[in-house]
C-alpha cells in the first residue's frame, strides 16, 4: 500500500493543476476531508510534497472507496427495506386473507338467512294460496319472477309453481316490501321482539367486520362447532354427569345408533363399523335414556321430513308443485322453526326498507295474512331460540367447568356478542339441517345466479338488489368459493347431504415410518410441532412434523425422516417425556434407567454430527423395568419433577434438575410409611415386589399436591406427593379377577375437573372421581383391551386405543360419552394393536397415535 | 360379524373367547402375546412360541422370527433358515430389519469407547470408509458413521416405495439388500478390528455377526472377498472362553495394528 502511494504521489506531482471541479464529489467537504486524509498518509512518505498534494492519486482512490462504501451501505439500507416492505405485504396479504374469511363467514350467514327467509315466503304463498293465485299471476310479479328465474321459465308452470318461483327470488322486490308495510300490521310485541332480534344481529356484524379480522375469524370456532342453544338449555338444567362446556356435535349422539328412529337427524357417525359400539354402548344407551326422552321433546326442530325437501328446493327444475306441497306440510309441521325465519325475514328486510322500489305491493298484503298468527307463536319461539337467561346460565355453567385457560383467554374476548351469534347461526343451522357444505353451495349458487341475472333483462330484481346492497354484492361476487366438490347436480347435493356428519373429524396427515419394532410411547412438544418417539427397538426418534404438516395434498409417505435417533437404552424404551423448559427430554425403558436427553434443535440436519452433549444423564434406581414416566405439570428452571413407576412395585419421584441425588422419594403399594422416610429397609424394598406393582400414572392438574396411581390389581390409589401417604383408593376393582386380564393398562387425568379416567384389560373405560374415588362412569371402550388414552387440553374429548387397534374418541362432555369418531390407526402385532395416543398439548388439532406396526401417525382435524 | 372375527384372531385360532362384556375367564392358551404395563422382566415377551403358519398378524414373519431370536439367539442355523412355503426375500428383509434393530444396541456398547477422538475416521483394518448417507460421501467419524449408516438403512428399510408389503418384495428392491448389507457389514468390521472387546462380548451375548454373516454368506449379499472379518472359528460352547482367549491375544494386535495404521498419532487405548 504504502508502495502505491509513494508512486502514485510521483505520478500526480507533474500535475498539479487538477481541474477543480469536482467531478468525483458531490460535495466538495467529503472530497476535502478525503484528501486531508490522503495528505496525511501521503506526507509521512513524502514530507516535501504538500503542495500539490490535492487530487493526488491515492486521496482520489480514497475518494472512491468511500463512495464505494458509502453505496454499499446504501444497497444494504435499500435491502433492508425491501425486506421491510416484502414482510409489510406479507402481513397485509395475510390480514387480507383474514378479512376473506371473514367475508366468507358473513355470506354464509347472510345466505342462510335467505334460506331462511325463502322458507317463510314459500309458506306464506302456501298459506294463501288461494289468493295467491291471481297475486302470482299478476303482470307485475310475472315479469319480475320471469326475470329471476328465466331458465326455468321457459316452459308453461302452473300458478302454484310460479308462487314458488316467486319466493324463490329471495332478493326480489316483493320480499322488499314485507318489513316496512307490514310491520305496521305486526302487534307491538313481536315488532318489538323482532328489533331487538336485528338489533343484536347488527351488532354481531359490526363486530366481525370492525375488529381484526384475522383473528376474530380465528376466534371464532367453525359454525358447526357451536354450541346450540338447546344443547346449552338442557346442560344449563342438566343435573349429572360431567358439566363440561361440550360442542353442538354431540347432540344427537343420544340417539346412536341412530338408524333405529329416523325422526330424529343423527348426521351418520364417522365410524366404520357401528355394530360393535351398538352393543358396547348398551350401558350408555340405558343410562341415558330418560335424557334422550327430554331431549327429544326439546329438540322437536329438526324435522327430517322437511330436511330432503329443502334441498330439493334448491334445484328448482325439480317437480315444483311436489315441493311446494312439501314445504307447506314442513311449514305447518314446523312452525316454530318458520317463526324464527320470521326473525330473520324481518332482520333481512331492513336495508332492503332502506332502498325502496316500485314493486307491487298486492302481494305483499296478500301474504301478510298469517303473520298475525307467527306472531303470536313466536313468543314461544323466541324464548326458546333466544333467551338470554339460558345463556347466561350457559356460560356460568361454562366458566364452571373450567375452559382451558388458552380457551379461556380466547373466549373472554369472543364473550358477547360471537356467543349469541354463534348460538343463531347454529340454530338457523338447525333449523333446516344446512350442513356447512350446502351453506357453501348455497352461497356459490347465489353467486352464479347473480351474474346470471347481471346480464339478464334490465327490469331485474337482482340488480335493483344490487343496488340496495350497495357495494358489497360486488365484493361479495369476487368471492371465489373454490368448493370443486360443489357441482351442482342432483347427486352431488344428495352426497353433501349425507356428509352432514361431524364434520370435525381426525385424518391421518403424516405418517411416520422409522422405528423397527412397536412404538410404545409418543411425546409432543409443548408447542412446536414436534414429537418424539419411542420404540420397543430401544431408540428413540425425534421428528420435525413442521414442514410435513404444511404439505397440504399428499402426506409424505414414509419421507419423515427423525431430525434425531437417541439411542443409549439397551433395551426397549417404554416411555418418552418432554420438559420443554428444560430443553430436555425423557426416556424410560426396560433396561430399568430412565435416561434424560438435550432435545435436539428442530433444525437439525437429520446426518450431522454426532453432539456429545445430548446424552444428559441417567436416573438409577430401578430394579426392573421402568413402565412409565411422567412430568410433574409444573416446573421451574431450577426444579423439574419426574415419577415413574417400575415392575419392581415401587413408584419414584426424581428432581432431574438437581445437582445433587435425583431422587426424591419413592413408596409402594402402600404408600410411604413415616417409618421408611428415613431409609426404605431391605425387607420394605423386597417386600414390594410381592405387592401389586403400579401399571400407570399420573399428576392431577386440578390439585398439583396429588398424584394418582394404578396398580396391576385394578385398584387406583390417590397420593399425596410431598408425602407419599395414601390419600384414597378408588373402588375401581370392580371386575378384577385376580389376574392380569382384568388389571388397568393406563390412567389418565382430566385437564380441568377432579375426573381420573382409566383403560383397562378388559375393555373398559371408567371414570372416576378424585375426591370420591367412586366411579362416576363406566364403559365396555374397545373390542380388545385399551391401552392407552388421553384427554384433548381442553377436556372435552377422550381419546383411546386399544390393541384391538382402532382408535376411538369420546366426547367426555356429554353425559353418555357417546362415540364421535373411530377409526383403524394401526396394524397389529403379537396382539398388540394402538399402544399410545397423545394430543398436542397447546396446539389444537393435531394428535398422533403409535402402534404395535412400528408406525406413527399424526392426524390433524378436518 | 366384524366382531368376532377380530377377536377370534386376538386369541389364536384354537380358542374361542366369548365375546360377552365381561372378560370370560382365561383360557390356558389363549393368554394375549403382549407385554402389559407393570410386568417384571422375567415376565417379559414369556409366550409360549406360535407355529408360523398360527400367526395371523400382518408381521407374522417378524413375530415369528423374533420369538426364534429370543428363544435361543445362538441358534443361526435356524434362525436364518427360510420357513417352509415362505417368501425367501420377504424373509431376508424381515431379517435385514432385525439385525438393524439389534445392530442399535451394539452402537450403544460402542458409543461410549468410539468417539470422534478416539476413532476420526471410519476404518476397519486397512480400510476407510466413506458415509453413503449424504449427498456426496464423506468422511466422517466413525461413530457418525455408524449412526448414519445404520439412519439410512432404516430409511431405506421403511421406505413404502421400495418395501410397499411385508409379503412380497418387489424384483427391483431386492438390489438394495446388497447395499445395505455391504454397509452394516462395515459396521461389524469396525467394531471387530477396533472395538473388539464390545464386539466379542456383543457377539457372545447374541451371535448377531454370526447370524449376519451366514445369512449374507447363503443369499449371497456380501461378496466373498469383502469378507475381512477372520472366520471367528468357536465351536459353539466353548464360545465364552475361547472368545476371551481370543480377545486378549488379539488385543494386542490389533492395537498394535492401529498405531501403525495411525502413524502413531494415536496409541492410546
Amino acid at each position: 500500500m504504502t508502495a502505491t502511494f509513494t508512486t502514485a504521489t510521483f505520478i500526480t506531482n507533474p500535475h498539479p493543476a487538477l481541474p477543480n471541479t469536482t467531478r468525483f464529489a458531490p460535495s466538495s467537504e467529503a472530497l476535502s476531508s478525503n484528501r486531508i486524509e490522503g495528505m496525511h498518509q501521503f506526507q509521512s512518505f513524502t514530507p516535501q510534497a504538500p503542495t500539490v498534494a490535492e487530487y493526488a492519486f491515492p486521496s482520489v482512490l480514497q475518494f472512491l472507496q468511500s463512495e464505494w462504501r458509502r453505496f454499499e451501505r446504501d444497497r444494504n439500507e435499500w435491502d433492508i427495506e425491501k425486506a421491510e416492505m416484502k414482510a409489510r405485504i406479507a402481513f397485509l396479504e395475510g390480514e387480507k386473507r383474514g378479512v376473506d374469511n371473514t367475508k366468507l363467514d358473513l355470506m354464509k350467514r347472510v345466505k342462510m338467512l335467505e334460506f331462511a327467509l325463502r322458507q317463510e315466503r314459500s309458506k306464506y304463498v302456501e298459506g294463501n294460496q288461494g289468493a295467491a293465485k291471481g297475486t302470482a299471476g299478476s303482470p307485475a310479479s310475472t315479469p319480475q319472477v320471469n326475470g329471476t328465474n328465466g331458465n326455468v321459465m321457459t316452459n308453461g308452470i302452473n300458478n302454484k309453481a310460479l308462487n314458488r318461483m316467486s319466493t324463490y327470488s329471495a332478493f326480489g322486490n316483493n320480499m322488499s316490501q314485507v318489513s316496512p308495510t307490514s310491520a305496521t300490521s305486526l302487534d307491538p310485541a313481536g315488532r318489538a321482539k323482532s328489533r331487538e332480534f336485528l338489533r343484536i344481529c347488527l351488532q354481531e356484524i359490526s363486530y366481525l367486520t370492525s375488529s381484526v379480522p384475522q383473528s376474530v375469524s380465528m376466534a371464532m370456532p367453525p359454525v358447526h362447532n357451536r354450541l346450540s342453544r338447546h344443547e346449552s338449555d338442557k346442560r344449563a338444567a342438566g343435573p349429572n354427569g360431567i358439566r363440561g362446556a361440550g360442542s353442538s356435535k354431540n347432540r344427537h349422539s343420544d340417539f346412536f345408533p341412530a338408524n333405529v328412529n329416523p325422526v330424529h337427524v343423527p348426521p351418520p357417525l364417522p365410524r366404520s363399523n357401528s355394530v360393535p359400539i351398538a352393543t358396547l354402548q348398551t350401558i350408555a344407551k340405558s343410562k341415558s335414556a330418560g335424557t334422550q326422552q327430554a331431549q327429544e321433546s326439546n329438540g322437536n326442530d329438526t324435522d327430517v321430513t322437511a330436511h330432503p325437501e329443502d334441498d330439493d328446493a334448491e334445484q328448482r327444475t325439480l317437480n315444483q308443485r311436489e315441493i311446494t306441497r312439501q314445504l307447506s306440510k314442513e311449514a305447518k309441521s314446523n312452525a316454530t322453526s318458520t317463526t324464527l325465519d320470521a326473525d330473520f325475514a324481518q332482520k333481512n328486510d331492513i336495508p332492503e326498507q332502506a332502498a325502496t322500489d316500485v314493486a307491487p305491493r298486492t302481494i305483499d298484503e296478500e301474504e301478510e295474512g298469517p303473520t298475525g298468527l307467527e306472531a303470536f307463536q313466536r313468543e314461544e319461539a323466541i324464548t326458546v331460540v333466544h333467551s338470554p337467561v339460558s345463556a347466561e346460565q350457559w356460560r356460568a355453567d361454562l366458566q364452571k367447568a373450567g375452559q382451558q385457560i388458552g380457551q379461556k383467554s380466547k373466549g373472554k374476548k369472543v364473550e358477547g356478542n360471537p356467543d349469541d351469534e354463534a348460538q343463531l347461526s347454529k340454530d338457523v343451522q338447525d333449523k333446516f339441517n344446512i350442513s356447512p357444505e350446502r351453506l357453501n353451495k348455497m352461497v356459490k349458487e347465489w353467486d352464479r345466479d347473480k351474474s346470471k341475472q347481471d346480464v339478464g333483462p334490465v327490469k331485474n330484481p337482482v340488480n335493483k338488489r344490487k343496488s340496495k346492497d350497495g357495494a358489497a354484492p360486488d365484493e361479495l361476487a369476487s368471492l371465489s368459493i373454490s368448493e370443486t366438490d360443489v357441482i351442482e347436480n342432483g347427486s352431488n347435493v344428495k352426497e353433501g347431504d349425507s356428509n352432514v356428519d361431524e364434520p370435525v373429524r381426525w385424518r391421518p396427515k403424516v405418517t411416520l415410518r422409522r422405528h423397527f419394532d412397536t412404538v410404545r410411547s409418543i411425546a409432543f412438544h409443548p408447542t412446536h410441532k414436534s414429537l418424539l418417539s419411542g420404540s420397543e427397538d430401544g431408540t428413540m426418534k425425534y421428528w420435525n412434523l413442521e414442514a410435513s404438516l404444511k404439505e397440504s395434498k399428499r402426506t409424505l409417505n414414509g419421507d419423515v425422516e427423525p431430525i434425531h435417533t437417541y439411542r443409549g437404552h439397551t433395551k426397549a424404551i417404554t416411555a418418552v417425556a418432554i420438559s420443554a423448559d428444560q430443553d430436555k427430554c425423557f426416556s424410560a425403558s426396560m433396561d430399568s434407567t430412565i435416561r434424560s436427553w438435550k432435545l435436539v434443535p428442530m433444525n437439525k440436519d437429520a446426518f450431522s454430527r454426532l453432539d456429545p452433549e445430548i446424552p444428559m444423564s441417567s436416573f438409577i434406581g430401578h430394579t426392573d423395568t421402568v413402565w412409565d414416566i411422567r412430568l410433574f405439570p409444573l416446573s421451574i428452571s431450577s426444579s423439574q419433577l419426574l415419577a415413574s413407576i417400575s415392575a419392581d412395585g415401587a413408584l419414584k419421584i426424581w428432581d432431574t434438575e438437581t445437582k445433587g441425588s435425583p431422587l426424591r422419594s419413592s413408596w409402594g403399594y402402600n404408600g410411604l410409611e413415616p417409618s421408611e422416610w428415613a431409609e426404605p429397609t431391605q425387607a420394605y424394598t423386597s417386600g414390594l415386589t410381592k405387592l401389586p406393582v403400579p401399571t400407570g400414572l399420573d399428576f392431577c392438574p386440578t390439585d398439583l399436591k396429588k398424584m394418582v396411581v394404578s396398580y396391576s390389581n385394578s385398584v387406583i390409589k390417590l397420593f399425596d406427593i410431598e408425602t407419599g401417604k395414601e390419600i384414597l383408593a378408588f373402588k375401581s376393582n370392580d371386575t378384577y379377577d385376580g389376574t392380569a386380564k382384568t388389571q388397568i393398562n393406563k390412567i389418565v387425568c382430566h385437564p380441568t375437573m377432579p375426573v381420573v379416567v382409566s383403560g383397562h384389560e378388559d375393555r373398559f373405560i371408567r371414570f372416576f372421581d378424585i375426591n370420591s374415588g367412586a366411579s362416576s362412569f363406566s364403559m365396555l371402550a374397545h373390542l380388545d383391551s385399551v391401552s392407552s388414552l388421553d384427554i384433548d387440553p381442553a377436556g372435552l374429548v377422550l381419546c383411546s386405543g386399544g390393541h384391538d387397534a382402532s382408535v376411538r374418541l369420546w366426547d367426555i362432555a356429554s353425559s353418555t360419552r357417546s362415540c364421535l369418531q373411530e377409526f383403524t390407526a394401526h396394524r397389529r402385532k403379537s396382539d398388540e394393536g394402538v399402544t399410545t395416543v397423545k394430543y398436542h398439548p397447546t396446539l389444537p388439532g393435531l394428535m398422533a397415535t403409535g402402534g404395535a406396526d412400528s408406525i406413527v401417525k399424526v392426524y390433524s382435524r378436518s | 360379524m366384524v366382531t368376532d372375527s377380530n377377536v377370534d384372531e386376538k386369541t389364536a385360532p384354537s380358542d374361542n373367547k366369548p365375546v360377552s362384556a365381561s372378560s370370560g375367564t382365561p383360557s390356558p392358551t389363549g393368554r394375549p402375546q403382549r407385554n402389559l404395563p407393570g410386568t417384571k422382566d422375567e415376565g417379559l415377551y414369556q409366550w409360549p412360541q406360535r407355529p408360523l403358519e398360527s400367526i395371523e398378524s400382518a408381521f407374522a414373519l417378524r413375530e415369528y422370527l423374533q420369538s426364534l431370536i429370543r428363544q435361543d439367539p445362538h441358534n443361526v442355523d435356524l434362525i436364518i433358515a427360510l420357513p417352509t412355503g415362505q417368501d425367501e426375500h420377504a424373509w431376508l428383509y424381515e431379517h435385514l430389519c432385525q439385525i438393524c434393530l439389534e445392530l442399535n444396541y451394539l452402537i450403544v456398547h460402542l458409543e461410549p469407547e468410539c468417539t470422534p477422538e478416539v476413532c476420526p475416521e471410519m476404518r476397519a483394518e486397512e480400510w476407510m470408509y466413506y458415509c453413503a448417507t449424504h449427498p456426496t460421501p464423506r468422511e466422517c467419524c466413525a461413530i457418525d458413521y455408524l449412526t448414519h449408516t445404520l439412519d439410512g438403512a432404516s430409511a431405506l428399510l421403511n421406505n413404502v416405495k421400495f418395501f410397499p408389503s411385508r409379503i412380497c418384495v418387489p424384483e427391483g428392491s431386492v438390489k438394495n439388500f446388497q447395499s445395505i448389507a455391504r454397509r452394516l457389514y462395515r459396521i461389524f468390521a469396525h467394531a471387530y478390528f477396533h472395538h473388539r472387546d464390545i464386539f466379542d462380548a456383543f457377539e457372545a451375548e447374541t451371535s448377531l455377526y454370526d447370524r449376519f454373516l451366514k445369512l449374507s454368506r447363503s443369499r449371497k449379499l456380501i461378496t466373498d472377498k469383502l469378507i475381512i472379518i477372520p472366520s471367528l472359528n468357536n465351536d459353539d460352547d466353548s464360545v465364552a472362553t475361547g472368545a476371551r482367549q481370543i480377545m486378549s491375544r488379539q488385543e494386542r494386535t490389533s492395537c498394535a495394528q492401529r498405531a501403525k495404521l495411525f502413524n502413531g498419532t494415536l496409541v492410546n487405548i
